[in-house]
């Protein structure tokens, strides 16, 4: 099988692999970088749960090889927090319950970070039509809506935070 | 509740941040799949494309010589090796008799032998050192089948002469029957009867983290450690030694963090005995976990009934009699769950009313389609939504208010704790009040403006309101490992309390609650408590997380358990400080004497306890330690000469009220306003009752509009992917205005009753309500679900014979 040379940037830290060219993204960043925060949940894209920033665009991770990863910037949820404590989409999250099994959530919080990077002070119809690709299957998603508005404001308040 | 008992409720009651999600939202939960072993292998399932084959041939010879492949095995090495799988232990009530209910069981292996049965089921496994070369290798065997006439109808598979387990003489598993008084002639008196059949579709729980079992046999020490993504560990050692024929191992089985259950998690699943048995064999970890598409064709379904009901009304609505027909598609007969929707939907029908007679039959039948288990409110969406449609319907035919007929027939306040008729025991509430006050809530009176309003300019709005009554913690007569549950307590030497429960931790914030509800009967910090769950090794026996019972029985163990510690903590105290225990009170780990200055700190007792065991009074042991059970309240183990048995032991309920707009021309509903009064009794922790409630909501909106699992004829799933079976997403999920009642469950120290499955009762029964409603002008029943667009526009185009619903 045909292998792959990566070096790559993820959460700051450099990283370098030797992988089957077909070994998908998020099977680089679960099993070779060991980072398991981001999840597998669906397989084909739908549910939005191995979401990463991938040069600053949110990505599911399930459906990009990990060759592309070769030069690029990579954020998972392991990511977020800091030596300052965590980051106000996490403090928000847990304000609002809007985590219950967690599955989902590290998702949730990547896509929260590339939506919130682009629109600053989103209205409730943004928010549902930003997070469409990210399932949960606990909350009934009411409360991670909050958590969105929650964080945007905390960000607001404080903006030298950005997020991965 | 005594001043002095309030006074020690600091946490109880308060909004407390989720202890689960500290590691959640970093990343750090560590579920079934981020376990890594050394030396772990990796498990794949060959699965048959056939519903109903013989399997001819399994030629392995390809997948052994795939590169990474470890070893191969087919139904038959394990037909050799192992014992088919044992029966499910919660649904084992009693062999199949003459008597009611009748259950018989079938010998499936952890791998098909001779035959295949659905789409799904596995004829192989390859373990692999890695799960790519696992997916090379599975494409590389060769399985022949000879395919068999599939029955993929239950009522047609009742009599029909294809037989799907050969030594059964038709397709029924399971069978009930129910009688009291003369309902035959009741209902042929009764001033109107209201008789339906309605089919209820199947659909799924498909939690975000699918199943997933590694086994690790360590041979020096003879144990063997599962860990499985399930609901019941503590049943587990049993199953999989008996399945596998094995006494000679020590077996543990432990819970990661599981991504969600619903129902679907609890069921003994053939991979539960398979990976383990790997283990075994290679001497080696086994890692197995599902794809979705592999989760959605051999993970348990549920819901799937056809019920027929005839209800008999007084000329002023009272119901007189009822008769029941329930007939529930259960797939294969694996060890699961899926006889007992038969059971709880046939048992519970009457619900909130109070009915004197009634008559049902209820069916367990098998087709070639995956198992049926359980899911979120099991057998209770179904019973509760055949009779909220009946009482909607009777309320038309009777031209009486929907409230009104409803209120005329609840069990009153003042008749609890109130036998029903099928012999379960209510224990509380106040269902005219919570019925009147969500219809208040939901503005009803004044929507109707709106409505006529939206009519003149040609669109359909309708209101939506059902009542909900769901049995909670139950206990099936006969079935062992049921009817109570068990929690330790330990306090260490530094004053730290550690908990013990059989629960698993899939969401429903049990380490929060449980801290709030321990760190209050102790008087300590909640900072100060940790919370393990799901640990064979640890605790001796718990019947697992399923219908809520964490709130009432695994709490009132834990609220005894503390109790005990707390006992001996002021006795301590009281002896040191030459104070009646009785006088002493524990707050902010704190013990102190009325006049608040003679006190000792819990630390200080805990310390003493342990290390200065000089100093305790004369006679008692060292240490502080709680462990006790507790019995499911007001529940029987055994039918009665009626057949009446008490399988629950609380009973929740909820009005739910919804608007709607139905659009005529393509059939989709629009939520406009949804509305709910619960009453789950005492909350612990009010913001997880709402988060709960909430994602319960979610899931019978899905049911109710978005999710069907659909078999064509061939018994193949035309939708195995969330492509195209649809769970709700933000975009779905309609703003919800939730309020709340609070009766406390009388029996039990804690007066909990459960809000994890509630919510998924009322959507189906609330919008086919609306959508009924809504269509008032077209005189159309709403009888089957789903209420997808597709349906209830072909609804309306039959109505409106094809011509344009707007136009009239």
């Amino acid at each position: 099988m045909k292998s792959v040379h990566i070096e790559t940037t993820i959460n700051g830290k450099p990283y370098t692999f030797d992988v089957p060219a077909r070994l998908l993204l998020v099977d680089l960043i679960r099993d070779k970088a060991g980072l398991t925060g981001t999840h597998v949940a669906c397989d084909t894209g739908n549910c939005g749960a191995c979401t990463t920033i991938f040069n600053g665009v949110s990505v599911k991770s399930c459906q990009v090889l990990a060759a592309r990863a070769d030069g690029a910037t990579i954020g998972t949820v392991e990511g977020l927090r800091t030596a300052n404590g965590l980051d106000p989409i996490q403090e928000a999250f847990w304000d609002c319950d809007a985590a219950e099994c967690g599955f989902c959530t590290s998702g949730m919080l990547m896509t929260a970070v590339a939506f919130l990077a682009d629109n600053p002070d989103p209205s409730e119809d943004e928010i549902r039509s930003a997070f469409k690709g990210n399932l949960c299957r606990c909350t009934g998603y009411l409360n991670i809506i909050k958590a969105v508005q929650r964080a945007a404001a905390l960000r607001r308040a404080s903006p030298a935070r950005s997020g991965a | 509740m005594s001043s002095r008992e309030s006074n020690r409720r600091k946490y109880v009651g308060q909004e407390v941040r989720r202890k689960e999600s500290a590691d959640a939202l970093v990343g750090g939960a560590e579920y079934l799949s981020d376990i890594r072993l050394p030396r772990m292998a990796y498990a794949g399932l060959v699965r048959s494309p056939y519903a109903h084959a013989r399997i001819k041939n399994v030629d392995l010879s390809g997948a052994r010589n795939s590169p990474g492949v470890i070893a191969v095995y087919s139904g038959d090495d394990l037909k050799r090796a192992t014992k088919p799988l044992a029966p499910f232990p919660f649904t084992a009530q009693q062999p199949y008799s003459s008597k009611y209910p009748k259950l018989r069981f079938a010998d499936h292996y952890c791998l098909a032998t001779d035959k295949v049965r659905h789409v799904g089921e596995a004829v192989a496994v390859v373990v692999a050192e890695d799960r790519y070369r696992c997916a090379d290798a599975v494409q590389e065997v060769r399985a022949d089948y000879e395919p068999l006439p599939v029955m993929v109808d239950a009522e047609k598979a009742m009599t029909h002469p294809q037989k799907i387990y050969e030594d059964w003489d038709n397709n029924i598993q399971y069978e009930y029957r129910f009688s009291e008084g003369p309902v035959a002639e009741l209902l042929r008196k009764s001033h109107a009867v209201v008789k339906e059949t309605f089919n209820l579709h199947r659909y799924t729980g498909t939690p975000m983290e699918g199943r997933g079992v590694i086994a690790d046999f360590n041979r020096p020490k003879n144990l063997l450690t599962v860990w499985d993504s399930t609901q019941i560990p503590h049943a587990l050692p049993n199953l999989i030694l008996e399945s596998l024929g094995r006494e000679d191992v020590k077996i543990r089985v432990v819970c990661p963090r599981i991504g969600g259950g619903f129902g679907i998690k609890w069921g003994f699943h053939s991979e539960e005995v398979l990976i383990p048995w790997l283990s075994l064999t290679l001497e080696r970890p086994i890692a197995w976990w599902e794809t979705r598409s592999e989760h959605m064709v051999a993970s348990h379904h549920s819901r799937e009934q056809k019920i027929t009901v005839e209800a008999g009304f007084s000329a002023s609505g009272e119901i007189t009699a009822i008769k029941g027909r329930v007939i529930v598609d259960l797939g294969v007969a694996y060890p699961c769950g899926g006889t007992s929707l038969a059971f709880v939907t046939a048992n519970f029908i009457p619900g909130p009313y109070r009915v004197s007679n009634y008559e049902a039959e209820a069916y367990g039948v098998v087709t070639n389609k995956s198992a049926s288990g359980v899911l979120r409110a099991n057998g209770k969406v179904e019973s509760n939504y055949v009779m909220e449609r009946i009482m909607d319907l009777a309320a038309r035919r009777l031209n009486l208010d929907r409230a009104e007929i409803r209120r005329r027939n609840f069990v009153p306040p003042d008749a609890f704790p109130y036998t029903c008729v099928t012999g379960s025991i209510y224990d509380s509430g106040r269902y005219g009040e919570c019925l009147t006050k969500a219809v208040e809530l939901a503005g009803v009176s004044s929507l109707r403006e709106d409505i006529a309003k939206a009519a003149r300019e040609g669109r359909y709005r309708g209101i939506g309101i059902g009542f909900m009554l769901e049995p909670l913690s139950s206990l099936r007569p006969n079935a062992y490992n049921s009817g109570y549950e068990t929690a330790q307590i330990r306090v260490d030497q530094v004053g730290k309390a550690w908990i013990v429960s059989g629960d698993v931790n899939m969401g429903q914030a049990h380490q929060t609650t449980l801290s709030q509800i321990v760190a209050d009967e102790l008087g300590i910090d909640i900072n100060d408590i940790e919370v393990f769950e799901g640990d064979t090794a640890l605790l001796s026996s718990n019947s697992g997380s399923y219908a809520c019972r964490f709130s009432t029985v695994t709490t009132s163990a834990a609220i005894m358990a503390a109790r005990t510690i707390r006992e001996k903590m002021l006795k301590i105290a009281g002896h040191l400080l030459q104070v009646d225990a009785d006088r002493l009170d524990i707050m902010g780990g704190i013990i102190s004497a009325p006049d608040g200055k003679t006190s000792i700190t819990v630390k200080e007792v805990a310390n003493i306890a342990y290390y200065s065991v000089n100093r305790l009074p004369k006679g008692m042991e060292p240490g502080l330690f709680g462990h006790r059970f507790f019995f499911n309240p007001n529940t029987s183990f055994t039918a009665d000469e009626k057949g009446r048995s008490a399988n629950f032991s609380t009973y929740p309920y909820a009005a739910h009220v919804a608007y709607v707009e139905v659009d005529p021309g393509t059939g989709q509903i629009k939520i406009l306003k949804y509305v709910t009064v619960d009453d789950c009794g005492n909350q612990v922790n009010p913001m997880v009752v709402r988060t709960q409630l909430t994602g319960g909501i979610a899931c019978g909106i899905g049911g109710a509009i978005y999710e069907e699992l659909v078999y064509d004829e061939d018994g193949q799933l035309a939708n195995s992917n969330f492509s195209s079976y649809l769970i709700p997403s933000m975009l779905e999920m309609p703003n919800l205005e939730l309020h709340h009642m609070i009766t406390p469950m009388p029996f039990t120290p804690g007066g909990f009753k459960g809000a994890g499955e509630i919510g998924a009762i009322g959507p189906s029964l609330t919008l086919a309500s609306a959508v009924e409603d809504a269509l008032t002008p077209l005189g159309i029943k709403v009888i089957d679900l789903p209420l997808k667009p597709e349906k209830v526009w072909r609804l309306i185009h039959e109505a409106t014979k094809g011509g344009k619903a707007g136009a009239t």
